[in-house]
């Protein structure tokens, strides 16, 4: 366990590129939640009860820095691909060559991004002839902004279910992920659920603006990357001392055809 | 799930009585994540309704006589039924009774199903005579309560059910028994919720 890590090890395993994946994950949630919260405004969100008047002035009180906080939120949520795909491979040690979880929870991750970077792109649109447009037009893009923003939580409740049961299914001595975050991640899937239904409720804790649908998700989305990027980290860094104390107990032999060897490098060799 | 199998019907593998002299977690420490978390959800949720209930008291008197206590009360004593029924599931399996420990299980699935057709029913009624979600507060956070707790209560449906499947088996592991007693514990809390949501909703004035 004390070895120094192999360049090679490192080489093999991609281990850079990973951990610059992880880092995608800070980076991301970081830079959007500032341009959301400080240029946007956007926290806390404009009412749902809003009128239309009411929200065009909101939206021209300073336009351009909400356009600029747009344009930052639509490059940084692009990170999340990046962020999801470390997750999938870091799934593929736990499932081997027929990955299903790992893939499932990839495209799923994929497809969370394109739910983000769309709502973005209406909010630009109603913003983009704000003086022009009948108020009302501007209305109908910002509740299709924020029913397609929050209201599409199902990709990211499939990605995170697919984490837990992939992480619940680890068998082995030493698992990958400690069993709780395997029913963490269930649970935050059950968490972001109210969050779909928005579409009922114009008042109260339920509706775009409230506890349940918008702080409470948001909330527990900040602590899953935390968490999140602890333990990939952790499951990297672990990765390369097995590899290497494998490498060392087998010094001469020819490491392709070491049954444990293979069985840790094949997935990634898949992927 | 192939590798935990191996030790099936070996009796050393039956999981062992508790031993009440040794503190000891029921399932495995990590459920107990998952449920906390749940009850600090619920919590949110409840004191969102009595804070809601404070700030219009007149549409909270007029909405509570509308509902049908009836139905939250067979509702409530369904759950309890099916509570016990899971006691005695586990109980079985852990003594190795072997044609108890499924028909419990299927017992306490039943009782779910009851709860869950009457909940329909329920709403079925109040949708009818008009009252919906868009009505006011009141019926806002009475469907938003009672929806995410049927919510939760399907969930438990399909843990019964994996349970029900495990309780047939010849003989489990420890491991997967411990499985299982999480499962029971994650269907007494969907008990446990009602058991505070029922009282609140219908009959705190």
């Amino acid at each position: 366990m004390t070895n120094p890590v192999d360049a090679t090890v490192k080489n093999r395993l991609n281990t850079r590129a990973q951990r610059l994946c992880v880092w995608a994950g800070p980076v991301m949630i970081f830079t959007w939640l500032l341009a959301f919260v400080f240029l946007c405004r956007f926290v806390p969100p404009p009412s749902p009860a809003m009128s239309a008047q009411q929200l065009v002035a909101k939206f021209g009180e300073d336009t351009n820095a909400i356009r600029l906080g747009l344009v930052i939120s639509l490059f940084s949520c692009s990170l999340l691909v990046p962020f999801s795909s470390v997750i999938a491979t870091q799934m593929r040690r736990i499932e081997g060559p027929r990955s299903v979880l790992a893939n499932a929870s990839l495209v799923s991750g994929g497809l969370l991004c394109v739910e983000f970077l769309l709502p973005f792109a209406i909010w630009q649109t109603a913003l983009y002839r704000l003086d022009e447009w009948d108020p009302k037009l501007v209305q109908m893009l910002n509740d299709m902004s924020w029913l397609m923003f929050l209201g599409i939580i199902s990709s990211a409740c499939v990605q995170v279910a697919c984490l837990g049961v992939c992480v619940l299914r680890d068998h082995r001595e030493e698992t990958i992920f400690p069993r709780w975050y395997g029913y963490l991640n269930i649970w935050i899937s059950i968490m972001w659920f109210p969050a779909g239904w928005i579409p009922f409720f114009k008042i109260g804790a339920f509706a775009w603006n409230g506890l349940m649908a918008w702080y409470l998700p948001l909330t527990i989305y900040l602590c899953w990357f935390i968490v999140t990027i602890v333990l990939l980290l952790r499951a990297i860094s672990h990765e390369e001392r097995e590899v290497t104390a494998l490498d060392l107990g087998h010094t001469g032999e020819t490491l392709q055809h070491d049954e444990p060897e293979d069985a840790v490098l094949t997935p990634l060799a898949q992927s | 799930m192939s590798t935990v199998e191996t030790s099936r019907g070996v009796e050393s593998a039956r999981p062992a009585m508790p031993d009440p002299a040794r503190p000891r977690i029921p399932g495995e420490a990590g459920i107990w994540v998952f449920i906390g978390g749940e009850t600090v959800a619920f919590t949110f949720l409840f004191v969102i309704w009595l804070y809601s209930h404070s700030q219009h008291p007149d549409l909270y008197s007029v909405g509570q006589q509308q509902l049908a206590v009836g139905f939250g009360a067979v509702d409530t004593l369904l759950l309890l039924a099916s509570s016990l029924f899971v006691v005695i599931g586990v109980r079985a399996v852990r003594a190795g009774l072997r044609p108890l420990g499924p028909i419990a299980f299927a017992g306490g699935l039943a009782c779910g199903l009851g709860f869950a057709i009457s909940k329909v029913i329920e709403w079925g009624g109040h949708i009818a005579a008009g009252q919906v979600v868009q009505t006011n507060e009141f019926w806002v956070y009475y469907y938003a309560l009672t929806g995410m707790h049927f919510f939760h209560l399907l969930i438990g449906m399909g843990v019964l059910g994996w349970c029900f499947l495990q309780a047939r088996k010849p003989a489990l592991s420890a491991q997967r028994f411990a499985y299982l007693e999480g499962g029971a514990c994650f269907w007494h809390m969907v008990d446990f919720l009602w058991i505070v949501l029922f009282p609140l909703i219908y009959l705190v004035r």
